[in-house]
């Protein structure tokens, strides 16, 4: 980051190369969708870039560059719930096929049913669930990232894993 | 030292500690001992561990080809600017948007609460109250009738003495 902040532009494409990945995950689960995800995945780095100077050493580059993107998808959230009202809670999951499965055909059918349940998990429940499991952040990481609480993090976490369990409860136990 | 007991609310909340590898060693043998006690807890720390180990798995989307140049030509044409300023503008519209329509309510169309327009309730026992009570006054709002403020000031200075 300093060698970017030096101007050097071989920084900005190992920063790019390094963060694209995690970050597009991050978008594409906020967002729901991939068109919308890369456009934000775009402007983050293009945010990198013009606020370089701005970046704080003592904080984590990591944590710096999934602040921006967290804030733009957020952004984006409102701007798109103000159109669109889609409950994203009260939804029971049902396993599709109801005959006991093969143990790695019930195994897919719980990675998708989880994908599908982490896609309603409310989105302040849905971001801290997916940097802690998806990205493996530590509570102080994620509460420096969203600018909350540790007790908010560790209690939105709860809630979201309480939230899978009651959406997935009949999946699960098809599958176990 | 006392005996310590926990409720399954108290456990579920230790039982994401647990899976996040945050929990206390305290919080983590009292968890145990509510364990041997509560097949509904046993259930939900298994579910959790599962949903855990898959969920860290999840699909990694296909990355976009070219991003670099792509985020190199926003940062050129300065379109990521006009971009961001477009998507978002309609946060910056809506407020100035109300506020007009909201003038243009109040200045142009009829006041609707002028107490003329106000309906009387049509209730029989309301009008032997009112011949009993001449001076009682009406809420705008409610339309319940009450006593004018100085009855109450001259019941309580009653009271008092």
């Amino acid at each position: 980051m300093i060698d970017l902040c030096k101007g050097d532009e071989d920084a900005f494409s190992e920063v790019i190369r390094r963060f694209q990945a995690p970050i597009f995950s991050l978008l594409i689960r906020m967002l729901g969708n991939e068109e919308d995800a890369q456009e934000m995945l775009q402007l983050t780095f293009c945010r990198v870039y013009r606020y370089k100077d701005k970046f704080d050493p003592e904080r984590k580059l990591v944590n710096w560059i999934f602040t921006i993107a967290s804030n733009l998808a957020k952004k984006e959230w409102r701007r798109r719930s103000r159109w669109v009202n889609v409950p994203l809670e009260h939804v029971n999951l049902t396993s599709s096929g109801k005959t006991a499965p093969h143990y790695n055909a019930g195994r897919i059918e719980l990675k998708a049913s989880i994908e599908e349940a982490v896609d309603r998990l409310a989105p302040h429940y849905r971001e801290p669930f997916i940097l802690r499991e998806q990205e493996q952040m530590s509570y102080e990481d994620i509460s420096d990232i969203l600018n909350i609480r540790l007790g908010t993090v560790k209690s939105r976490i709860n809630r979201a894993r309480a939230k899978l369990r009651e959406l997935l409860d009949e999946v699960w136990e098809e599958w176990k | 030292m006392g005996r310590v007991e926990m409720n399954c609310t108290k456990a579920l909340k230790i039982v994401s500690l647990v899976i996040d590898g945050e929990a206390t060693e305290f919080q983590r043998r009292l968890l145990d001992f509510h364990l041997l006690g509560c097949s509904s807890c046993r259930k939900a720390i298994r579910m959790s561990r599962d949903i855990s180990k898959i969920a860290g798995n999840l699909s990694a989307p296909m990355l976009p080809v070219n991003l670099e140049n792509d985020v190199r030509d926003m940062l050129r044409t300065r379109t990521d600017i006009k971009q961001s300023e477009h998507r978002f503008r309609g946060a910056f519209l809506t407020i100035p948007a109300a506020a007009a329509l909201l003038i243009f309510a109040f200045t142009f169309l009829p006041h609707s609460s002028c107490p003329e327009s106000i309906t009387e309730p049509q209730n029989i026992g309301m009008t032997v109250f009112e011949s009993k009570n001449s001076d009682m006054q009406m809420s705008l709002k409610s339309g319940i009738r009450t006593a004018p403020l100085s009855e109450y000031s001259r019941q309580a200075s009653l009271i008092s003495f």
